[in-house]
């Protein structure tokens, strides 16, 4: 499994040993917050959150009012739900990326957390791509070959493309067979 | 492609008709005009998603602008609009789109439609994952939600199109290709 410690992780559980047991699962990996409420977790949540893993159920502020809150202020983080309730038709209201059922194995949270970062470095690249794919064509619009076949910014801009379109493939290479179809679109 | 009337767009330019007509082109979009470099970073906030910058302005050019809209992380396309033909020199310049003046309203539309596509991507990506997992969720729950799961195909169906739209909307045939590739090499 692929780490990056330099992801940050918010974790948001009303149980101290709760919190415990997931900061231990998940110091070595990553860059671990913790919250204990949901207010608590509003507080410790910034643009720097790259997931969270949130329950539902807690006294005060809920899991779902937490992730409302995160989806209207728009963080670019992905949320794992973590709960012991057995979904039901409201979880189709909630904006969630994973839905994790208690209790959950450290393998369970490790994998979810991987498929969830690897979704957002896929969304990056493709952004990437977009954007350089985008500077070529305009290049190639108006020049000719001849004068872009000269310039060394174009050779470069050029490897640039095949490098992302190379991390872009990996990546995707990586995902788990069902994020892959879902990426590839083959969605029954 | 999806709808974005509302959507925020901030035109740069130094030559008052050039932000009147423009104003007036995208008039079903909210536009904030500034007629300098200074003026635009002033009114450039987290709402705006597209700026049409005019290159040639005294004082700060549309190079310092774009360079210190990126150096800020605001998460806005920009469109460089500019009588400059474009030289090599671009690739460096960090644009999502480059017109050439004089343009027409026909394509400025479509640019600023295009960019705003794009923009949408990424959490048109993220949502199809989302809707995906929780499609999974409910499959594998106790009780019976098929009518949940239908409303959900319908919904997986209307993104995934609006995601592929934006992809063969795009010109950069390795664009394209960077996605049939993965399919094909991964499916071996």
């Amino acid at each position: 499994m692929e780490e990056r410690a330099d992801a940050v992780i918010l974790v948001v559980d009303d149980r101290k040993d709760q919190l415990d047991l997931s900061e231990a699962r998940l110091d070595d990996h990553y860059d671990v917050r913790t919250a204990q409420t949901g207010e608590k977790a509003l507080e410790r949540i910034d643009d720097d959150v790259d997931v969270v893993l949130l329950d539902r159920e807690m006294p005060g502020m809920s899991g779902d009012e937490v992730l409302e809150y995160i989806r209207e202020e728009d963080y670019d983080c992905r949320v794992a739900m973590v709960t012991a309730v057995e979904p039901e038709i409201d979880v189709l209201a909630l904006g969630f990326d994973a839905y994790l059922t208690k209790p959950v194995s450290a393998d369970v949270l490790l994998e979810t957390i991987d498929r969830l970062l690897r979704r957002s470095e896929y969304s990056d690249s493709i952004a990437e791509l977009f954007t350089l794919c985008e500077r070529r064509a305009v290049l190639l619009e108006t020049h000719t070959e001849d004068e872009l076949e000269d310039s060394a910014e174009y050779a470069e801009l050029t490897e640039k493309i095949r490098e992302y379109r190379e991390e872009t493939d990996d990546i995707a290479r990586h995902f788990s067979s069902e994020d892959y179809r879902v990426t590839f679109r083959d969605l029954d | 492609m999806m709808e974005e009337d509302s959507a925020s767009v901030l035109v740069v330019d130094d030559e008052r008709d050039t932000r009147r007509l423009y104003e007036a082109w995208l008039s079903t979009y909210d536009v904030t005009t500034a007629e300098n470099g200074h003026a635009a970073l002033d009114r450039l906030t987290d709402d705006v998603r597209v700026v049409l910058l005019d290159r040639r302005m005294p004082n700060t050019s549309g190079r310092a602008v774009l360079e210190r809209i990126r150096a800020r992380g605001y998460d806005c396309r920009i469109a460089v609009v500019t009588a400059v033909e474009p030289d090599v020199d671009i690739v460096d310049l960090g644009f999502d789109a480059y017109l050439t003046k004089p343009t027409t309203r026909e394509l400025l539309l479509e640019t600023v439609e295009t960019l705003l596509a794009r923009d949408e991507y990424d959490d048109d990506l993220r949502e199809l994952f989302a809707l995906c997992e929780r499609r999974a969720v409910l499959r594998a729950a106790d009780a019976d939600l098929s009518a949940a799961v239908g409303t959900l195909d319908n919904r997986i169906a209307q993104i995934a199109n609006t995601l592929d739209t934006t992809i063969s909307g795009f010109d950069d045939a390795d664009f394209r290709v960077a996605f049939r590739d993965i399919g094909v090499s991964a499916a071996d």
